[in-house]
């Protein structure tokens, strides 16, 4: 018989083998550990700068969380099933008739996935064009200038860094429920829930956050019957203003979720398909189970250190296990910084970023600019809900007055002709100054509108001052506008 | 009044401070007074600097733009600009001085109408706490109707009110206001202290100079805003991190995300199968007798299986104008991974049997051509491609479409 098989051509080792097995010790003058948002930024920015930079990054692929199991998969998930969702509900009444529409789990998944490897990938080629040396592996202190390589390639060897700078933006991890194991099948962490090969009949979320609301979304609209436990009063996470959270709860309501606030989780155990949820209600004490195909545990993130052996430096953290800095970054060596997740602030990609930013240009300049006022959130749920600056409860317990001017998308003409009108705008100014103090939406693209805000808030405009701008119509962003013109005077079309 | 703009010679920019040391002193008492000359912060980072070279002589007149020395950093060496008129009256750290704290005297300056022989030098402190000196908000109260005499501006409350920017573009609330009160541009960026960032003037700043909010409304929020703008990292209790204990190792199950991801096991592989005729293949080695050297079938199926599986490595599947071609070769898995084997497997008519080795004898040619155009099914050569696919990797099917294209490419030469 004539078969016969051919091997598949071997081409030369990569960048990083060649590099790792000729150097064991490299000099840098900024190393970076961690190849996240914060991590890959501070290494492009430095490299930009004039440093010779390198990033450690042991996943495999760079992005960190936020690429690879956080921000952009989500995201995929949740633009791809609100479609789904729209043309199954909501083309009759657009007069669009779709017959026989079905979601196909696997190619969302594959569409999850490329959009995924197309980011990273390109990450890379950022990191390859600014010249950033990319170590493929895990990072660890040997002592507070010497850092260890060790790769996870086959074949290649480890390498000892000689660092004049390092930045440790080694991110965040799932904090785990005590005494609930994820098996990342039946119970799953926003990382296990990122690839569920069926579609769960229920699923069970624990925690009202954001990350719990919007994969809470993601399969409510692919069918699966969505109950979200919270320990809190109420949904949305600390930061979400009290009227806003209400409302997205109220919305997600309509939509098919059913929520069980001010409840306490006491266990869960996979029982052969379904998983046993016991839960008791804070208030009454009373005790009551639920049974779930899937169960998410969304109770939030930690620091991540492990790997790091930060012990070797006695690198200092709080008792949450963050990074302890000063406002230059800096931990108990000023030439050591830590960024993003794994310090202080909110947990958000683009916070990670704009420190990444700012920690280079202290390094270089001495100087570096992150305002902590002007940081954005945004929950990608349909309607959208995004914030920047102080919310009211904030306001009142920092004794401010505070105006507010607020409008809703059924009053803008844009929304109606989307027929898409869930949501408002709530602009809160200084009560004397009219200085804008936070902004708060709940609408289509609430996500994309919240830069004005953020820009207005920034430079220290009023309400007047964004009030006073011309806005295109018919547009969404009219709306913004208006809320504007309610702080401080009328609305024109309310 | 006196105040001091600096720029850096390396940027192109022009790059001002706000001088908080300058306005400590000014001619309100009876004789003139000589003003303290603080040796200014080129940036907020800034506490020490030199002087390199006083560009004036004591007692010379400057005009306001005037380079009054250059200062040194520890980065940088820097023009220092006066931003009015005056005299310097003395000269008290001569060109060379380092390690001066800023705000630390370094000069007294006078108005250009001063008689410098009479003027009255303050006395120097030992030990003067540079910037932070200003008192707190005990500012005599003024009338709150009348706008304040803004030439003698009020000290910087811990640099909440500053100079305002005189390059700034108004916001529309700000040159609103300033219109229907009759206010020039000029007069306001003169006159009006600014609480917004970088010297912006604000619709409350405006407010304030007009009287219509008080100054602990105006410059409040600024305050608030000030507070928040870093983390609030007081009451932080860091101790040194502990060595990774055994509970972090069994939780670690859970942080699969920060974790490098385990090896899945291997799926079953999958297989892709096609049959191709091979008659244009036997009548293209007649066409090519004495033109080529000569080949077998095997041979030929051999080669077409290398060429193809090189194209299907390299190419990608995807062409667009919008494709760029050394974009998606960083993007995507490298080459040398292992997407599919290829087996195949030559079947040919009983008769026409064509031996592996060795050139084909004048017979089998003969016979060839004949029965080629006439052949029945049952009789065609074939070869049956078979595709072992490693789904491990994600373009492994791609890649094996793309193998099966250029493989029936090459053997349907027509
Ligand atoms: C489901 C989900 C959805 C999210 N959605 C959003 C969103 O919509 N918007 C948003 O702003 N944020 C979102 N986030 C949060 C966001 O992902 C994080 O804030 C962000 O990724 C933090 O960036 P980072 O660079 O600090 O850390 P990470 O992104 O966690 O990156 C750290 C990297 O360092 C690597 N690393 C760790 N230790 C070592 C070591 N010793 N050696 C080498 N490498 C190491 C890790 O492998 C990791 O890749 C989401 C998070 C999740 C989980």
């Amino acid at each position: 018989m004539l078969f016969r098989s051919i091997p598949s051509q071997k081409v030369v080792s990569n960048y990083a083998k060649v590099l790792a097995r000729n150097i064991s010790t490299k000099q840098h003058d900024v190393v970076v550990i961690g190849g996240g948002p914060g991590g890959y930024i501070a290494a492009i920015k430095a490299a930009q700068l004039g440093f010779n930079t390198a990033c450690i990054e042991k996943r495999g692929a760079l992005g960190g969380t936020c690429l690879n199991v956080g921000c952009i998969p989500s995201k995929s998930l949740l633009n791809n099933s609100h479609l789904y969702h729209q043309i199954l509900h909501d083309t009759e009444k657009r007069g669009i008739k779709v017959k026989d529409v079905e979601i196909d789990i696997a190619g969302l998944q594959a569409a999850k996935d490329l959009s995924v490897k197309q980011l990273t990938g390109g990450v890379e080629m950022l990191l390859k064009k600014n010249k950033v040396t990319y170590y493929k592996g895990n990072g660890s202190f040997v002592d507070e200038h010497k850092i260890k390589v060790e790769p996870i390639e086959e074949g290649v060897e480890e390498s000892i860094l000689d660092a004049k700078n390092i930045i440790i933006a080694t991110g965040s991890e799932v904090t785990p429920f005590p005494g609930i194991e994820i098996d990342e099948q039946k119970i799953v962490s926003s990382t296990g829930i990122l690839s569920l090969k069926s579609i769960p009949k229920k699923l069970t979320v624990i925690g009202g956050g954001i990350i719990g609301l919007e994969m809470g979304s993601v399969y409510s609209r692919l069918g699966s019957e969505v109950t979200v436990i919270e320990f809190q009063s109420a949904v949305g996470g600390a930061g979400m203003d009290g009227e806003v959270s209400k409302n997205v709860q109220k919305l997600l309501k309509k939509q098919g979720f059913n929520f069980k606030l001010g409840t306490k989780v006491l266990g869960a155990k996979v029982n052969g398909d379904v998983v046993d949820i016991e839960f008791e209600d804070v208030k009454s004490g009373k005790k009551e189970s639920i049974q779930s195909d899937v169960l998410l545990v969304a109770v939030g993130r930690r620091p991540y250190l492990k790997g790091l052996n930060a012990e070797a430096i006695g690198l200092e953290v709080d008792p949450k296990n963050r990074v302890v800095i000063n406002n230059k970054f800096e931990t108990k060596y000023p030439h050591i910084q830590a960024i993003g997740d794994v310090t202080f602030g909110p947990m958000l990609a683009h916070k990670a970023e704009e420190e990444g930013v700012a920690a280079a240009e202290y390094i270089k300049t001495g100087h570096g600019h992150v305002n902590y006022n002007v940081i954005p959130a945004v929950m990608y749920t349909h309607p959208e809900v995004a914030w920047v600056g102080k919310t009211e409860e904030e306001l009142k317990a920092e004794g401010i007055a505070y105006k507010i001017g607020k409008f809703p998308f059924v009053a803008n003409s844009r929304a109606k002709t989307n027929l898409d009108t869930e949501g408002f705008v709530k602009i809160l100014a200084d009560k004397e100054t009219d200085r804008m103090l936070g902004a708060h939406i709940i609408g289509p693209n609430a996500g994309e509108m919240i830069a004005e805000a953020g820009l207005a808030i920034e430079y220290g405009a009023s309400a007047e001052d964004v009030g006073r701008v011309c806005h295109a119509h018919p547009t969404l962003s009219e709306a913004f506008k208006e809320g504007c013109l309610a702080a401080y005077d009328k609305p024109l079309n309310f | 009044m006196f105040s001091v703009r600096a720029f850096s010679r390396a940027s192109t920019g022009v790059v001002r401070f706000q001088n908080v040391n300058v306005r400590l002193f000014h001619a309100s008492v009876l004789r003139a007074a000589a003003t303290k000359f603080g040796m200014p912060a080129m940036s907020p980072t800034m506490d020490k600097g030199g002087v390199v070279e006083w560009k004036f002589k004591e007692g010379e007149a400057y005009s306001s733009g005037d380079v009054l020395l250059e200062v040194e950093t520890d980065k940088a060496q820097i023009d220092v600009e006066a931003q009015d008129d005056g005299i310097l009256a003395k000269i008290l750290l001569p060109n060379g001085s380092k390690d001066i704290p800023v705000g630390r005297t370094i000069a007294y300056l006078a108005e250009p109408e001063d008689d410098i022989s009479k003027l009255e030098f303050p006395k120097e402190e030992a030990t003067e706490a540079p910037k932070k000196q200003e008192p707190k908000k005990q500012e005599p109260k003024k009338p709150e109707t009348a706008p304040k005499k803004a030439s003698k501006p009020i000290s910087a409350e811990a640099g909440i009110f500053n100079k305002a920017n005189p390059s700034q573009t108004l916001f529309p609330s700000v040159s609103t206001l300033l219109e229907s009160n009759g206010i020039s541009k000029e007069d306001a960026l003169e006159k009006i202290e600014a609480t917004g960032p970088n010297g912006r003037l604000l619709k409350g700043d405006v407010l304030f100079y007009l009287g219509k909010i008080s100054k602990e409304s105006a410059g409040a929020i600024a305050t608030y805003f000030k507070a928040h703008e870093k983390l609030d990292l007081s009451n932080i209790q860091g101790a040194p991190i502990k060595a990774e204990s055994s509970d972090s190792a069994t939780e670690a199950k859970s942080s699969s995300d920060a974790a490098v991801p385990a090896k899945p096991s291997i799926p079953e592989p999958k297989v892709i199968k096609q049959s191709f005729d091979l008659s244009s293949i036997v009548e293209l080695r007649e066409a090519s007798l004495g033109k080529v050297k000569p080949f077998t079938i095997y041979e030929f199926v051999s080669e077409a299986v290398k060429k193809s599986q090189t194209y299907a490595l390299q190419r990608h599947p995807v062409k667009s104008d919008f494709y760029d071609d050394l974009f998606e070769d960083i993007i995507s898995i490298p080459s040398r991974v292992d997407r599919f084997k290829v087996n195949f497997k030559i079947n040919q008519p009983e008769s026409k049997v064509t031996p592996s080795v060795g050139q084909p004898s004048i017979f089998d040619l003969l016979t060839e051509v004949k029965s080629a155009p006439s052949t029945e099914s049952h009789e065609t050569p074939t070869v049956e491609v078979e595709l072992v696919i490693n789904e491990q990797v994600a373009d492994a099917e791609e890649k094996a479409k793309l193998f099966m294209k250029k493989f029936d490419e090459f053997v349907n030469v027509t």
